[in-house]
């Protein structure tokens, strides 16, 4: 069986788990930049500084939707979706403007 | 070795910047049967060409602000905070997150304008464009705010 990349399946599976990783707090790894170390999952450990989740939210996104991308055919989404498909990354970011507003409060 | 990677992380963003508005425009306005003034010029070019070069500058951009970032997190966003500058924090974040998710956008933004796609999809092709345009021009503004307010040291 020949494997086939699914662009479209790999844009929405990506949005949608980082959206979930970044709403209940659920990067893969996290990176400590002043030691340079990594921790697996979520759990911030103390004495290693700042702690920075965008790279293991990044990454689990990219596998989960890689993984996604090539068991779920195009052509499941591409006809349903045609011409909508732009309100998937729309919505991911408006959500993310949303979960960012203590910022600026 | 921080500011030489920042400064051609800039400089690959200004190329980004270019390609990506000139194809985004393009797209946009309806190409005229003869191209007279300057902006016929600018928007009546093949699009198509664009997207490998759009493709390989944000890949190479975005992994070179992933390479400066813990720089920043140690030595920017640190003072930001102790400067109550709350708001340049959450520039920077929304920067983080909308280029992250640029990312995902990329093999169906190239996937888009293949030729088989070009009789369908037009929406998504103009507006996954639109996106990826919002896209590069907030992370370029924002970056270039935020380090004229702290550069790296």
């Amino acid at each position: 069986m020949r494997l086939r990349f699914s662009p479209i399946t790999f844009m929405l599976a990506y949005c949608l788990v980082y959206i979930a990783a970044l709403l209940w707090d659920l990067p893969a790894f996290l990176y400590y930049p002043l030691h340079g170390q990594l921790s697996w999952g979520p759990e911030v450990v103390k004495g290693l500084g700042p702690a920075m989740a965008w790279y293991g939210i990044m990454a689990e996104a990219a596998l989960i939707a890689a993984i996604l991308a090539v068991i779920v055919p195009d052509r499941w989404f591409a006809n349903r979706l045609q011409n909508v498909l732009w309100t998937v990354p729309v919505a991911a970011m408006l959500i993310c403007t949303f979960l960012m507003r203590t910022f600026f409060g | 070795m921080m500011i030489a990677v920042l400064i051609v992380h800039g400089l690959l963003a200004v190329a980004l910047l270019g390609a990506i508005t000139h194809q985004c425009l393009s797209a946009l306005r309806a190409k005229p049967a003869r191209p007279l003034s300057f902006v016929d010029r600018y928007t009546g070019v093949n699009q198509p060409v664009f997207t490998w070069a759009v493709v390989t500058l944000y890949a190479m951009t975005t992994l070179l602000g992933a390479i400066i970032y813990p720089s920043y997190r140690l030595n920017v966003r640190v003072p930001f905070e102790e400067m109550s500058l709350g708001w340049a924090v959450g520039l920077f974040e929304l920067k983080e997150h909308f280029g992250g998710l640029g990312l995902c956008l990329l093999p169906v933004y190239a996937w888009l304008w293949q030729p088989q796609q070009m009789q369908s999809h037009a929406r998504d092709r103009l507006a996954i464009t639109a996106i990826l345009a919002f896209i590069v021009w907030w992370n370029f503004l924002v970056g270039h705010v935020l380090n004229n307010i702290r550069g790296l040291p």
